[in-house]
């Protein structure tokens, strides 16, 4: 817990880390989200394709 | 022979090749990739004082000294130290802000201009840190172990 | 069992099973790294608290590389043995290496600011990590400038084959020249020179990532998958 308040207490250097994690999470983020609805919309749009390709 | 290796071979020729090349014109370039020169280095290339060089080493222990400088009319303070690769030694003069990590007995890189013979004048100072990672604590029983020995 | 994977289809049915798995054991990681970055490890005595940079920034640049090899050894696989497979695993790499190597640059960049004192400098190292990042975006956009998919898999196969020189580069480029970067920390042959107690937190982080990395991999794979399953029958509409 020291080591955290220290941490919190750092000030420039607080705000160095603190933006650094959020960079990498946000972009890690934005792949992970962007790759799911990129394979979701594939999959709806496969889904349909079958639906019609039935129908005839 | 089977289409597939065919083709591995040809690749594997092809990297091969490419390989050497790479490795031929690294060496070549290798004065233009390196960042830094050393003290020594510096004292054997004879270095014309108008050209803007790097130089990269250890900063000497107990080398650092400021002292107040006028210049234009402006007080200003000069920061001078020395920097070491343990054969050579440079003086580096620099007027402006340290980086945090600057310390006696730390790596650091310097950009500016070589003065006369030994002198070295900075525009800037860049702090370099080795690969050593370690708690505070620790350090302080490493350096006493250190200082026994 | 390879060979058994290699069918995309039995690979797409594998998968579908094993991505929930991955996807949660990297969040457990996460959220366990997390407390071991900013609770349960001590800062530096040299960089103080900005060493718990290094926690998200040395994995990252490991991952930039790995995942290059993934492509590498992909791209060979598909101009030799003409896998589709292996087309399908390198083309959805690129996009997941691209971001490691862009938070790499980044994070290395914030935490350059505080210890070295300049945000960027053209040293061996650094210039080397951005032309992966080049590379990377050179990979993508062959990847998708072509309508014929097999023209696009082997222009950016026989990229990502000239790239492989890049990466002995980045490794060692710091015992090659002299640069403003520091050596490696941890390397094979000589104990590491990090402290055990935050090394911890440094590897619970790199598995972390090693899985959010395999689950963002699978799903992008089951979209190509059925982005061809899709062309197909599109094509055979057509006929």
């Amino acid at each position: 817990m020291n080591y955290f308040l220290n941490f919190i207490n750092s000030g420039d250097h607080f705000s160095y880390v603190l933006s650094s994690y959020l960079i990498v999470f946000f972009i890690i983020f934005l792949i992970f989200i962007l790759s799911n609805t990129k394979t979701k919309k594939l999959e709806k749009e496969f889904v349909n394709l079958i639906k019609n390709e039935e129908k005839k | 022979m089977k289409k597939k290796n065919k083709r591995l071979i040809t690749i594997l020729i092809f990297m091969t090749f490419f390989a050497f090349g790479s490795v031929i014109l690294l060496f070549n370039l290798r004065e233009n990739l390196i960042f830094f020169y050393s003290p020594t280095e510096v004292f054997e290339k004879q270095i014309e004082t108008t050209q803007m060089i790097r130089v990269g080493g250890m900063v000497k222990n107990e080398s650092l000294a400021k002292k107040i400088k006028t210049i234009e009319g402006r007080q200003l303070e000069e920061i001078s130290f020395v920097i070491t690769d343990f054969e050579n030694e440079l003086v580096i003069s620099y007027i402006g802000i340290l980086p945090d990590l600057f310390k006696e007995g730390q790596g650091v890189v310097v950009e500016g201009f070589l003065k006369n013979v030994g002198k070295f004048e900075a525009k800037t100072v860049l702090a370099k840190h080795d690969e050593n990672y370690m708690p505070p604590e620790i350090k302080d029983i490493k350096s006493i172990k250190d200082n026994k020995i | 069992m390879i060979f058994n994977l290699a069918n995309p289809l039995r690979f797409q049915r594998l998968t579908e099973k094993i991505e929930p798995i991955t996807l949660n054991i990297a969040i457990i990681l996460l959220l366990v790294g997390l407390f071991f970055c900013f609770f349960g490890s001590p800062p530096d005595y040299l960089q103080g608290e900005t060493v718990r940079i290094m926690y998200i920034h040395v994995p990252c640049a490991w991952f930039s590389l790995m995942i290059y090899s993934i492509i590498a050894i992909c791209s060979i696989f598909s101009i030799v043995f003409k896998h589709t497979l292996a087309d399908l695993i390198s083309r959805s790499c690129a996009p997941i290496g691209a971001c490691f190597t862009l938070a790499t640059l980044l994070s290395g960049s914030i935490w350059g600011k505080p210890t070295w004192g300049t945000w960027w400098v053209w040293d061996a190292r650094l210039t080397s990590e951005l032309v992966l990042l080049v590379i990377y975006l050179g990979l993508i956009i062959i990847n998708n400038a072509y309508e014929d998919k097999s023209k696009a898999d082997r222009y950016s196969s026989i990229l990502a084959i000239i790239g492989i020189i890049n990466l002995p580069i980045i490794k060692w480029s710091v015992d090659w020249w002299s640069t403003l970067h520091q050596p490696a920390s941890i390397s094979k042959f000589s104990s590491p020179s990090i402290d055990p107690s935050m090394l911890l937190p440094l590897f619970i982080m790199t598995f972390s990532f090693f899985f959010f990395f395999i689950s963002i991999l699978l799903v992008r794979v089951r979209g190509e998958i059925i982005q061809r399953k899709i062309e197909v029958i599109r094509f055979n509409r057509m006929v």
